[in-house]
């Protein structure tokens, strides 16, 4: 029996275990995830990186070797092929080189083993590699140089020199590669294979000690891994490198780099949990130097200047220097290079004013041509984004509506939207909220959240309540969203007519919502108005629709056979009570109208809060989904609406209270004991009634409470 | 902040299948079959701490000498390099330790990377100890790699060193935990070094444990007396009978460095020999473990912890130009065993 008990206890605990690890999930994106600073994607200036250059030619390369009707995607196919794939290539293939090779052998061996060179270099640079810990077939790296030594320099066109100089390199046999190549190169007459052994020969020489030399020669090269590697083996930072080249790709890079991290570190700054100030102020001063350094390269005029610049206005916005950031965008839209970055430098100008500039007249028309660009960004690369849709949809459910949110607001490569959502829902509703432009916050929300999902035909995304929008029209008070709502039937001014007719404004999410909103102010002649004009088919679309179950009015649990007008329905019978409480004369059935009205409240209210290190939690409701639309939201329901619902339950109980004190049919008011499930009370209080005379009778634990006792 | 928590109606499918799995992985852990028993002979034993194996002579004379046994190398450290954790240090051998020595190979894991290890650990899904399960694996797998690339045959114990805090406890324990089980599939078993700090604490999961008799005090306080050793420092943890249930070995110190001071601030430690110390403003305080101080320490420790014949010396570490600073017969006496 005592290890039943124990099995039913692990049950449990596991089963709790199991349950409660799902709190944590999905995970929502905020405007404040969103990145502002971000260069183009492609190179500003034109030297692409040596990777792509050598890969190319060696691809071109092969082409020439094997002659006619090969093309370099033929090559780079098979060269994409595992060990066992190249070991027999197939004559009949439709793939032109892998016939060729089936005919050259002598090709094809060495093909297999460059293959075995790199992977078996792939699993030595694993950190945790070790002589002996590998458990495949590979041959070591020795074996690989003894094998391509063994073959002559001018054999596969000097392919072997190239994986002999690889393998030496890793094994950090340095001045030997060195020597090898001085030995051999006069042999190799193949470009490819000379350039591609370069970059291999500069790295010794950077480890012989010749470091300044060969990072220069690694800049010229354009070989952004090496330079990567070289910065920091030397200690420079790699601004400082980048004054030596500030054209080369690699710089761009890791700009973009850089200002992502600082515009998400100073975004998200309680996340990064600093240690102390100092941490935070490093940050800051490490900004301060780099915005110098960006300045003194855009100042050598290097034909992508734009970019330096944007790069120190973006520091100068992440410092709060608007001003300057300012002064940094005009200077960039005039500068060398500009063109690829026009559109991201009007994007920084707007997000600098959204924060910095004054509110009035001018900060509406400011954000009405912000929010234009954008927009017509946003439609200029659709195409772009459905690309992205489509291969996103590969790996996501899209008919699950929070991973369909998550994707049309974390599509990393859609910047125009992600734009409109960080600065207009992000930064400037907020604003217009505090400047009390509740109307106008809302309707740009609306639109910097559902452009692009309306764009797509995808509405029903705003039903997951999982938006911004969905938070600032649920958190406002009722007043400001029926504010909003006839602004919407009759705009003020052209901006807003153009808000409406971007934004989501379908009639029944508004007026669901509104009806909600109702019932939480306990204003259920509104919320009737507002509820009776919801359509069906809209009600089970809900995601609260399942937890439409019970009968509010019942204490006990009462299932309900249909869920049509589920909240409409509450909203009347609440109604209800409220004027028999008020209207009746009669005793018993005002008091029964307050229990009604009581029982009603109470189902609703939020209750027990409880503080602990996370903050103040509540329990909702048994029927939370009358007056909101998912559980344990406590930061984002808001502390308005919780206070509201905490004085429903006060209320409730007082209304109970006062019932009772109000009942002279004693029967009846026993009988509301049964309801709320108070049966002692009921034999106690009410002894002499036939309630108390049947529960007695019914109920073993009731028998001895006795008339008198 | 709070994280947004609808309910989810999956939530519940989903917890019922990982009830079933928890429920299978219960059943399952009641058919384990019994390890093997491992084995550790008290003997002579001594740290090698080099990232050269090379031991001159003269040291390979010392091991002769005092019928040394047991070599415990330092093959590795473990550390948190470019947000990595991964081996660093790793020793080379440039001689094959003798096959009369038995080599205990001994990894230590600096708290950043078993820090790192956690959080990795923790931010993984599923979080069931997984992430420690590899650290482990991967920490034996080169261990044995070492072995078997250095023809080193004579290896029944492997040996884990970390000055672990007690956040850190439960990681730590699981990643020996799962480190023990796989050297005791191999046959071999797991040994932990202990600090003083440690031994009020719960017993790491291992089958051995070296008290650290060494480095007790403050090195950061410029007016401590002797950082490696003091006896001062060592006694308020054998103030009452200690009751550890792991059986210990006791390591005790021969080495010595100068600590440099600047401002009454720790600056660097440098080498007994190194002139490089005497700038001006610099304090430097010489510190040496002296015969009569790890003679009373032993004593102490002894008397508190060891179990007659059972607990065996080890010394840190082999380095001729310490070794010779101690005469033939201490050196017995500190290799010598209560019984």
């Amino acid at each position: 029996m005592t290890r039943l008990k124990r099995f039913t206890a692990l049950l449990i605990s596991i089963t709790l275990t199991a349950i409660a690890s799902m709190a944590c999930g999905p995970f929502i994106t905020t405007p404040r995830d969103m990145v502002v600073y971000k260069l183009c994607d492609s190179p500003i200036a034109p030297q692409p990186d040596l990777t792509t250059r050598l890969t190319q030619a060696s691809l071109q390369a092969w082409c020439d070797w094997a002659g006619g009707g090969i093309t370099t995607g033929d090559v780079a196919q098979v060269m994409s092929r595992s060990v066992p794939q190249l070991e027999s290539p197939d004559a009949q293939s439709g793939n032109a080189f892998e016939r060729w090779l089936s005919h050259n052998p002598q090709a094809a061996e060495y093909l297999v083993l460059a293959r075995q060179c790199e992977l078996t270099r792939d699993r030595m640079s694993d950190p945790w590699w070790y002589p002996e810990t590998d458990d495949d077939d590979l041959p070591t790296i020795e074996e690989v140089e003894r094998y391509a030594r063994s073959h002559s320099a001018t054999e596969a066109q000097g392919r072997y020199t190239l994986l002999a100089v690889r393998a030496m390199v890793t094994q950090h046999k340095w001045q030997q590669c060195i020597d090898y190549w001085d030995s051999v190169q006069h042999q190799v007459a193949c470009q490819a294979v000379r350039d591609l052994v370069e970059p291999n020969l500069v790295g010794c020489r950077f480890h012989l000690g010749d470091s300044a030399q060969a990072l220069r020669r690694f800049l010229e090269l354009g070989d952004v891994r090496s330079v990567q590697f070289c910065c920091k083996q030397m200690g420079l930072d790699w601004l400082d490198c980048a004054r030596m080249s500030p054209e080369l790709y690699v710089f761009q890079a890791q700009l973009d780099d850089y200002l992502r991290n600082l515009d998400h570190q100073l975004n998200n700054a309680e996340a990064y949990d600093w240690k102390d100030d100092t941490e935070f102020q490093a940050l800051l001063d490490e900004c301060r130097r780099r915005r110098a350094k960006c300045l003194t390269i855009a100042q050598q005029r290097p034909s992508n200047a734009a970019m330096w610049l944007y790069a120190a206005a973006a520091m100068s916005d992440a410092l709060g220097d608007y001003a300057l950031a300012t002064q940094l965008c005009t200077q960039a839209r005039h500068a060398r290079g500009h063109q690829m970055l026009d559109e991201r430098i009007d994007v920084l100008k707007f997000h600098i004013q959204v924060q910095s500039m004054a509110m009035g007249p001018g900060y509406d028309a400011m954000l009405q041509r912000g929010m234009r660009q954008l927009t017509t960004l946003t439609t200029r690369d659709i195409q772009q984004f459905r690309e992205h849709l489509a291969y996103e949809t590969a790996h996501w459910n899209l008919d699950n509506k929070e991973s369909a949110n998550y994707v049309y607001h974390n599509e990393a490569n859609y910047y125009w939207h992600n734009m409109l959502y960080r600065i207009v829902a992000g930064e400037a509703a907020p604003r217009l909220v505090q400047a009390g432009k509740t109307t106008l916050a809302l309707m740009a929300t609306n639109v910097a959240e559902n452009y692009l999902p309306r764009l797509m035909h995808a509405d029903s995304l705003m039903q997951c309540y999982d938006n911004h929008t969905f938070t600032l029209a649920d958190t406002l008070p009722t007043q400001a969203v029926k504010r909003y709502r006839q602004a919407v039937a009759s705009p003020h001014n052209g901006f807003e007519r153009w808000l409406v007719q971007l934004g989501y404004n379908d009639a029944d999410y508004w007026n669901e919502l509104l009806g909600t909103h109702c019932l939480r102010d306990m204003d259920y002649a509104d919320a009737i108005a507002y509820l009776s004009q919801v359509s069906h088919a809209y009600q089970q679309s809900m995601n609260i629709w399942p937890y439409f179950k019970h009968d509010p009015m019942r204490h006990q649990i009462v299932r309900i056979s249909d869920r049509t007008d589920y909240k409409l329905h509450y909203a009347q019978q609440m109604l209800a009570a409220q004027q028999a409480m008020r209207q009746s004369h009669d005793p018993n059935e005002q008091a029964s109208a307050m229990m009604r009205l009581a029982i009603g409240l109470g189902n609703v209210a939020d209750s027990e809060e409880t503080d602990d290190d996370y903050g103040t939690w509540f329990t909702e409701g048994r029927d939370w989904a009358l007056v909101r639309y998912g559980t344990g939201s406590a930061s984002d329901f808001g502390q308005a609406n919780h206070q509201a619902l905490m004085r429903q339950l006060i209320l409730s109980n007082s209304l109970k209270q006062k019932a009772f004190r109000t009942f002279t049919d004693k029967n009846l008011a026993a009988s509301w004991c049964v309801e709320l499930c108070q049966y002692v009370a009921a034999v106690t209080r009410y002894p002499d009634t036939p309630t108390a005379q049947w529960l007695r009778s019914h109920c073993d634990g009731l028998r001895d409470y006795k008339v008198g006792k | 902040m709070k994280t947004n928590s609808p309910h989810y109606p999956h939530a519940t499918a989903f917890g019922l299948v990982l009830l079933t799995a928890s429920l299978i992985k219960v059943a399952l852990s009641g058919c384990q079959h019994p390890q093997p028993t491992f084995v550790h002979h008290p003997m002579r034993a001594i740290y090698h701490w080099k990232t050269t194996f090379a031991p001159t002579p003269g040291e390979l004379a010392f091991i002769n000498r005092h019928h040394v046994g047991r070599l415990y190398i330092h093959y590795f450290d473990v550390v948190l390099r470019d947000n990595v954790v991964q081996p660093e240090a790793t020793v080379q051998f440039i001689d094959t330790p003798p096959d009369s020595l038995e080599v205990v190979p001994t990894i230590f894991i600096t708290p950043e990377a078993m820090r790192a290890m956690q959080e990795e650990n923790e931010s993984s899904y599923p979080c069931d100890g997984h992430v420690l399960n590899s650290y482990a694996q991967r920490i034996v797998k080169r261990v044995n790699a070492m072995n078997k690339h250095n023809c080193i045959n004579n290896v029944g114990e492997v040996q884990i060193d970390c000055d672990w805090m007690s956040q850190l406890r439960s990681s730590y324990f699981q990643l020996l935990a799962a480190t023990r089980q796989l050297l005791h599939e191999q046959g071999m078993g797991l040994s932990v070094t202990v600090r003083l700090h440690q031994l009020s604490g719960a017993e790491p999961p291992a089958d051995m444990g070296v008290l650290m008799l060494y480095n007790t005090g403050n090195i950061m306080n410029p007016h401590t007396r002797n950082s490696i050793l003091d006896l001062n420092d060592v006694r308020p943890y054998f103030k009452a009978t200690t009751h550890y249930r792991l059986p210990l070995d006791f390591a005790y110190p021969d080495f010595g460095w100068q600590v440099c001071y600047r401002d009454g601030k720790f600056l660097r430690l440098a080498s007994p020999g190194d002139t490089t110390t005497q700038e001006r403003g610099t304090m430097v305080r010489r510190e040496q473990a002296d015969f009569a101080t790890i003679k009373s320490v032993k004593h102490l420790a002894e008397q508190s912890l060891s179990q007659a014949g059972q607990s065996a010396c080890i010394i840190y570490h082999l380095d001729e130009q310490f070794l010779n600073l101690f005469t033939h017969d201490q050196i017995e006496t500190i290799y010598s065993t209560t019984d």
